[in-house]
């Protein structure tokens, strides 16, 4: 029975910890939404930020039922998530210690602010005064409600 | 073998599978590893990233905006705050049924004072459309029809597609260095040159060569999807693609004429969609009005 424990502990732990890994997501974009349902226009649970941690506890279609690191429980689209893998060199570190590819990126790694800002340095010809007006075209949720509402759209689609 | 000899052997296989497997993710993913490990990563595993899908969203979004603005130096904005938010809510509207609702810095879309027909979808969710091709839509669903065919260039990163492997391999080789809080100048500038490189890859494709014939009848696919998950229906492409030919012979060496295939046969490929759908929208004539209020002037 000796001959067998090791392999058994082991095997055992490393086949949860991959499980677990799968079953964990962090955010990839800017800021996103916890919903109260699978859809955009269902009731705000709370607002997370890139790099936020959440654990999967459903899917439904391309929405991920999550549990989020203070405990509250909602929707999220899965376009605004990628999924945090198990790394075995931090074995035995909690799943907060390992990062993701956007973790890695927001520790100031990949094409970011420093590289634009060395790019406009090189090319003063390209102007970014539109770029950055551009950005700041937006369109709120409620905007955007009732615009679909209007035009009798979407999930409000036969409404009068 | 004695069942407690075979019950070893099997269990002792799981282990090793186990080990294959996060050895794999090491191998494939050593993105995920922290500063902490990165150094002892690189010891076991020389890959790092490899294409354009392993470009992160945060990455995406800088490239974007430099795309957009060497974009916005070859033409003029249509400084219309009207026209604009229209476009805007439009745009954000087949963006929240598109297979790509959520992007790092949101969806923008902007109105370029040309009568070139045009529209170009930089990475990251920036979109232009020309006065020229607004001028083409007769009502909401033709337009809703062509920003959804660029909001499907950006959620199938057709723009980060168009950066050649050999710029990604370099800069994926100088960002694989261990993670710093901020680079080093001579890094800086390497790194600097490849972005440049890259943007060059994609200006070139958006504005002079179009990308690959492949890529443009996706997006018209999926601007049928998207539009009919939003609720628009899909006829308006097919009549706005209608209008487009009868262009054709005069715009041959410009804007979309240039970069995208014959209208004709986007058009064969869009009604052979179209007839597949069971049961398609009502033009609603509450989004003509509205249309035809924005458009005033």
């Amino acid at each position: 029975m000796k001959n067998i424990k090791f392999p058994v502990i082991l095997g055992a732990a490393l086949l949860l910890a991959t499980l677990f890994g799968a079953e964990t997501f962090v955010v990839k974009v800017r800021s996103t939404t916890v919903r109260s349902g699978p859809k955009f226009f269902a009731s705000t649970v709370m607002n997370l930020k890139a790099g936020d941690g959440l654990l999967l506890l459903k899917r439904e279609a391309d929405w991920l039922q999550v549990k989020t690191s203070n405990g509250q429980v909602g929707w999220i689209h899965s376009s605004a998530v990628e999924p945090r893998k198990i790394d075995i060199l931090a074995w035995g570190k909690s799943t907060k210690n390992q990062a993701t590819a956007t973790e890695v990126a927001m520790a100031a790694k990949g094409f970011n602010k420093q590289v634009e800002d060395s790019y406009k340095a090189r090319n003063k010809n390209i102007s970014f005064v539109w770029v950055d007006k551009m950005a700041l075209l937006t369109v709120s949720r409620a905007q955007l409600e009732a615009f679909l509402k209007q035009g009798r759209l979407g999930e409000f689609r036969g409404s009068k | 073998m004695s069942a407690r000899r075979a019950l070893a052997l099997t269990l002792s296989a799981v282990v090793v599978s186990s080990l294959v497997i996060s050895c794999s993710f090491l191998q494939d993913n050593k993105k995920y590893l922290t500063g902490d490990n990165l150094k002892k990563a690189e010891k076991v595993a020389t890959v790092v990233r490899r294409t354009f899908a392993d470009i992160t969203e945060e990455e995406e979004y800088y490239i974007g905006r430099s795309v957009s603005a060497l974009i916005l130096s070859r033409y003029k904005v249509y400084e219309n705050p009207a026209l604009n938010s229209y476009v805007n809510l439009l745009g954000n509207a087949v963006a929240a049924y598109s297979d790509r609702p959520e992007i790092y810095g949101g969806y923008h879309f902007l109105v370029l004072d040309t009568a070139e027909i045009n529209a170009l979808a930089a990475p990251g969710g920036f979109v232009f459309i020309s006065r020229g091709l607004l001028r083409e839509c007769r009502d909401e669903e033709m337009l809703a029809a062509v920003l959804a065919h660029e909001v499907g260039h950006v959620a199938s990163k057709h723009g980060l597609q168009s950066i050649q492997k050999s710029r990604l391999t370099d800069a994926f080789k100088l960002l694989g260095h261990e993670a710093v809080k901020a680079y080093a100048p001579a890094e800086l500038s390497k790194l600097t040159e490849v972005f440049e490189g890259a943007l060059g890859d994609i200006a070139g494709s958006l504005i002079e060569r179009g990308y690959d014939r492949k890529f443009e009848y996706q997006a018209d696919s999926l601007s049928v999807k998207f539009g009919l998950a939003a609720g628009y229906h899909p006829q308006g492409l097919s009549d706005f693609l209608s209008n487009l030919a009868a262009w054709e012979g005069k715009e041959k060496d410009k804007g979309w004429f240039k970069t995208h295939p014959a209208p004709k046969d986007r058009l064969a490929r869009v009604e052979k969609q179209i007839g597949g759908v069971k049961t398609l929208p009502v033009r609603d004539s509450v989004r003509l009005n509205r249309f035809k209020q924005n458009f005033k002037g």
